[in-house]
């Protein structure tokens, strides 16, 4: 404090200071004229005996310890008049730093709010999850030997009751359901039920996370008891939107798919839960799973897998520490559960039973999942950008420097230090990179929108300026005003006086070594293009290989139409008769070429495999044949496009009672039926059984219903229709249309509600629409390393253009003399083209290897193409020469119509 | 960034003397310069201003305080008056440099010897 009082009560020191030394001058001489000397003998025995009184005035000052920041000040006023005399080159220096800093504020806004988010939750760094993996959902069959990632009811409460290093430790639901809501005090019964989705948890999930509600209470461990009252806690969002902000709605009654609820609180606004994405509307208990899956319970089941599990670490316990001791209390429980059963593979098993805990402070986030790679490629992508704005700008002022070289010696002449002399034009540049920074802040507000908008429209990721944004943005704007200015800065600090001073305003010498530096910065810029052209080149072309590759079945005029038959009320036993109505009916519905049914279409997300077991085929185990399992209706080939190559495909005919039949892919046929026909062979589906339940009767091509950059699995399509399981509960429907799938939505949205009024719709979505969708993590990295490729391009070829025009001007009076002593146009033209092909070149030998190793970095992008990909590297190197000889051709044309003797009289 | 004080004296000295000075008795500055000339009976080329420099040090290091009063030929000046840190600093200043002077005097001695 004593320093800032000092600090701004120092004009009154230096005051002080100055009275005091002129009333000691001015005593000195009244003494020594007192004593008889005149007053000019007096005044100038004074001064000799004080001494210089400049000089002692600021060593006084000195010692207050203000000099350097003083001299700051000083160098920023003089920085600022400096840059406000040339606005030109201001304004362009500020523009391309603002591009550089913007850019790369920008990308670190989004890879800070995507990657190193934290959960808004209490102590998010103490969260750890048993899986982060985005897969939801659970499995039946035999407990696991090897990681845990979803446990059962029995599991997870053992785990839970155990002394583990756990300051709580929650379970949930793997997944969110959906259910339909009728509010207690909703006008009319009759009201159309809207939908909703919920997460079940278990009492202490929110305890657990670190949530308080902000109205009523949120779940307490009480809430698991098996005869507890239905109880659910509402998200702000809903309770905004759907409930209006009641103030009362705490106590009040929903019912969730037709059970009555007490919604007893309300969580805070920032929370989405576990997963980085919209809240569910509603968290209850697990003990009401039938309720609200309106399936059997999974409660007692010890073959279901189903919840996941989510811990706050104790204090000061790692996450290994716990780790160990909860593999320790799985291993132990699963081995005195089998207890003397328990053979010596199943006892190998168990010793390979473990958990694994990832860091749960980020959540389970499909965004980080899915941007994180391409971000931090991104990041790097817009540092060179960075770099290569820092190489533009420190050209300009090199250029500047020159002209500044008359007044750079006179100050050094008069005794200026060269230190200071550098930190004052390394202040300038700072200034400038300041500037630059300001508005770049405006391009990345800008920027991160348009941006976010493109990657992460749904999700409750928030972006903002925070202070580590700041801090990013401060430090790379220090580290560029650095940068750029590092290089005029030393040749300036290098100059040589007295030939400078001779040489007046146009400096002839240092000219050389500064037109070296400016070459080398350029060669630099065409580096870093080339290398983000190479980039974007096989990032564009990774992409196009993406899209071109078959999928096997033709997504175009295809409608996905999702209807809910569990929420309708609908059981196993009931449900085929539903689906052959919609069948028929939407099978004529005009507009509609064909329609069937499946459990879930390409590219969807869903997934579902299942061990079978063919008849006859002994040799393999069961658990070595995992298999897609996809129901599906009749005209199923058909309304895909998928090619059906051997048999038929299912029918209307493939009813229950009659025999069960399924269809199976080539892979499944490769696999399984190596050079054989598939067709009249059997299989099961599940534990062994050989009771050959399905037959084989039609073979489809291969199509890819996940990531098309890996391998079809071997499918198998049962008959939908002649399904009991749960599963036949989870049908969709498919539609192949004659005209664009989206225009007849609401025709057959009624046609359903003809078949059904009280099935709901739940989704209609063209497929070509969730096929693009899946690609958008490669569209968004091919168009933004392109963006900045060009970027880059433009910004080193403006570069180029700058130095070639600079050259040719210094070489007028050169020019002037070969074309009077005969030199043609075109001998000129190739002169100055010489130095920009030169140029190029060595930027090219340069970049060449850089991209190389850049693209070998960004390896497990691509697809389709390697990381040497010739004609990538064709394709940049012809962009970059081209733009570039047309950047130098400019100067050299000018150059070429030199007017001898004009260019003569210049000098 | 010359101190072209501290080529005669060796660094402390003269805020050592000053201190002395205060102590005695509360001055201002030209005073003080005066006093320090006639007291060294002007054996100590000092240019006066280089007095200034070392008061502005001590006044940082809060050894000395400074207030505006009135001289005894009525003009308004700035009086110096030595803190009780300065005279902590000062014994110990002293101290250290008689210790100091006392070597020197021997090893000079030793060589005449």
């Amino acid at each position: 404090m004593k320093w800032l009082k000092q600090l701004f009560s120092r004009r009154r020191l230096y005051d002080e200071l100055d009275q005091e030394i002129a009333l000691h001058l001015e005593q000195r001489i009244e003494e020594l004229t007192a004593s008889g000397m005149t007053e000019r003998e007096a005044t100038a025995a004074t001064r000799r005996e004080f001494g210089n009184v400049a000089v002692v005035k600021e060593t006084a000052r000195d010692a207050w310890g203000w000099r350097w920041l003083e001299d700051l000040f000083g160098d920023l006023r003089f920085g600022v008049r400096i840059l406000r005399k040339n606005a030109g080159f201001t304004a362009v220096a500020v523009l391309i730093l603002a591009l550089g800093i913007g850019a790369n504020t920008a990308i670190f806004t989004i890879f800070d709010a995507v990657v190193l988010e934290s959960l808004p939750v209490r102590e998010p760094s103490r969260l750890v999850l048993f899986t982060d993996d985005l897969s939801e959902g659970s499995y039946s069959g035999d407990p696991p030997s090897n990681r845990w990632e979803a446990f059962s009811t029995e599991v997870s409460d053992y785990l839970r009751r155990q002394p583990l290093p756990f300051e709580s430790l929650a379970a949930f639901r793997s997944g969110e359901d959906a259910v339909s809501v009728r509010l207690a005090d909703s006008p009319s019964a009759s009201d159309p039920t809207e939908q909703a989705t919920a997460h079940l948890v278990s009492g202490n999930y929110f305890s657990t996370m670190g949530v308080d509600s902000i109205m009523g209470r949120t779940l307490s461990p009480e809430d698991d008891r098996l005869n507890s009252l239905p109880v659910a806690v509402a998200s702000y969002g809903y309770w905004k939107q759907r409930l209006h902000g009641d103030p009362t709605a705490v106590g009040k009654i929903a019912y969730l798919n037709g059970s009555a609820f007490t919604i007893v609180g309300i969580a805070p606004p920032e929370f989405f839960g576990e997963r980085v994405r919209h809240s569910p509307d509603f968290w209850m208990p697990l003990t009401f799973q039938p309720q609200i899956e309106l399936r059997p319970s999974y409660l007692e089941r010890t073959d279901e897998y189903w919840l996941s599990l989510i811990g706050r670490l104790a204090p000061g316990v790692t996450r290994a520490q716990a780790q160990a001791a909860t593999t320790a209390a799985l291993q132990q429980f699963l081995a005195s559960k089998e207890g003397a059963e328990l053979t010596e593979a199943r006892k190998s098993g168990v010793a390979r039973s473990h958990v694994e805990l990832v860091d749960g402070g980020g959540g389970i986030s499909g965004l980080r999942f899915k941007y994180s790679e391409p971000l931090h490629i991104l990041l790097a992508v817009v540092a060179m950008v960075l770099l290569l704005a820092c190489a533009n700008v420190g050209n300009l002022l090199l250029s500047r420097a020159a002209t500044r070289q008359t007044e750079i010696s006179i100050r050094l002449a008069l005794g200026g230090s060269r230190f200071r002399l550098i930190r004052q034009l390394l202040t300038e540049s700072i200034l400038l990179a300041m500037l630059g920074a300001t508005c770049g802040l405006l391009v990345a507000h800008w920027a991160v929108n348009v941006l976010f908008a493109l990657v992460a429209a749904n999700s409750p990721v928030k972006l903002h300026l925070n202070a580590l944004v700041l801090v990013f943005t401060i430090v790379i704007t220090m580290i560029s005003g650095i940068l750029f200015g590092l290089a005029p800065a030393f040749s300036a600090g290098r100059a040589d006086l007295a030939m400078s001073l001779k040489a007046g305003v146009r400096g002839l010498t240092g000219d050389h070594k500064k037109v070296s530096m400016a070459h080398s910065l350029i060669v630099a810029q065409i580096a870093i293009s080339l290398v983000l052209l190479v980039g974007a080149n096989l990032l564009g072309r990774s992409l196009l290989n993406l899209e071109k590759q078959p999928l096997g079945f033709d997504q175009s005029h295809v409608l996905l139409v999702g209807v809910s038959p569990r929420m309708a009320n609908y059981k196993p036993e009931n449900v085929a008769g539903l689906y052959r109505k919609l069948y028929e009916r939407l099978s004529t519905l005009p507009g509609v070429r064909t329609a069937t049914l499946a459990r879930y279409s390409p590219m969807s997300g869903s997934s579902s495999t299942n061990n079978i077991s063919i008849q006859g085929q002994v040799d393999k185990p069961a658990e070595d044949i995992s298999v897609e399992n996809i129901l599906v209706g009749p005209s199923y080939a058909e309304t895909m496009g998928m090619m059906l190559l051997q048999g038929r495909e299912i029918g209307l005919q493939d009813v229950p009672g009659a025999p069960k039949v399924a269809m199976v892919n080539e892979a499944f046929v490769h696999t399984y039926f190596p050079g054989k026909i598939p067709l009249g062979h059997r299989f099961d589906v599940g534990k062994p059984k050989d009771t050959g339940e399905y037959e084989i009767v039609g073979v489809l091509r291969d199509a890819q219903f996940h990531d098309v950059k890996e391998k079809i699995k071997p499918m198998v399509f049962p008959a939908i229709l002649q399904d009991t399981s749960q599963t036949a509960l989870s049908g969709g429907i498919i539609l192949r249309t004659t005209s664009e799938p989206a225009s007849i939505a609401a025709t057959v949205r009624q046609a359903v509600a003809e078949a059904d009024p009280n099935l709901p719709v739940t989704d209609t979505r063209t497929l070509n629409n969730q096929i693009a969708s899946t690609l958008d993590v490669e569209r968004v990295a091919a168009e933004l390393v392109g963006f900045f490729g060009g970027l880059a391009l433009l910004l080193a070829c403006v570069g180029l253009y700058g130095v070639v025009m600079q050259g040719v001007s210094r070489r007028t009076n050169e020019i002037g003399v070969r074309m009077a002593l005969g030199a043609r146009d075109r001998d000129i033209l190739c002169m100055v083209l010489r130095n920009t092909i030169t140029l190029l070149v060595t930027g090219l030998a340069i970049g060449i290897p850089l991209a190389f190793a850049a693209a070998r970095l960004v390896k497990s992008e691509l697809y389709g193409v390697g990381a040497a990909d010739a004609l990538s590297f064709i394709i940049a190197a012809v962009i970059l020469v081209s733009v570039a000889i047309f950047a130098g051709l400019l100067p050299a044309r000018r150059a070429a119509a030199v007017d001898p003797a004009i260019a003569l009289r210049f000098e | 960034m010359k101190k072209p004080e501290q080529r005669d004296l060796f660094p402390r000295a003269l805020e050592m003397m000053v201190l002395r000075t205060l102590k005695r008795q509360p001055l201002h500055g030209y005073a003080l310069a005066q006093h320090i000339k006639r007291t060294s009976n002007d054996l100590l080329q000092i240019e006066e201003g280089s007095l200034y420099p070392a008061l502005q040090r001590l006044l940082k290091a809060e050894l000395v305080k400074a207030e505006w009063g009135i001289s005894s030929t009525n003009r308004r000046v700035r009086i110096y008056q030595l803190t009780t840190t300065g005279a902590t600093h000062l014994e110990r200043e002293v101290s250290s440099f008689e210790r100091m002077l006392e070597g020197i005097t021997r090893v000079l001695a030793r060589r005449e010897s």
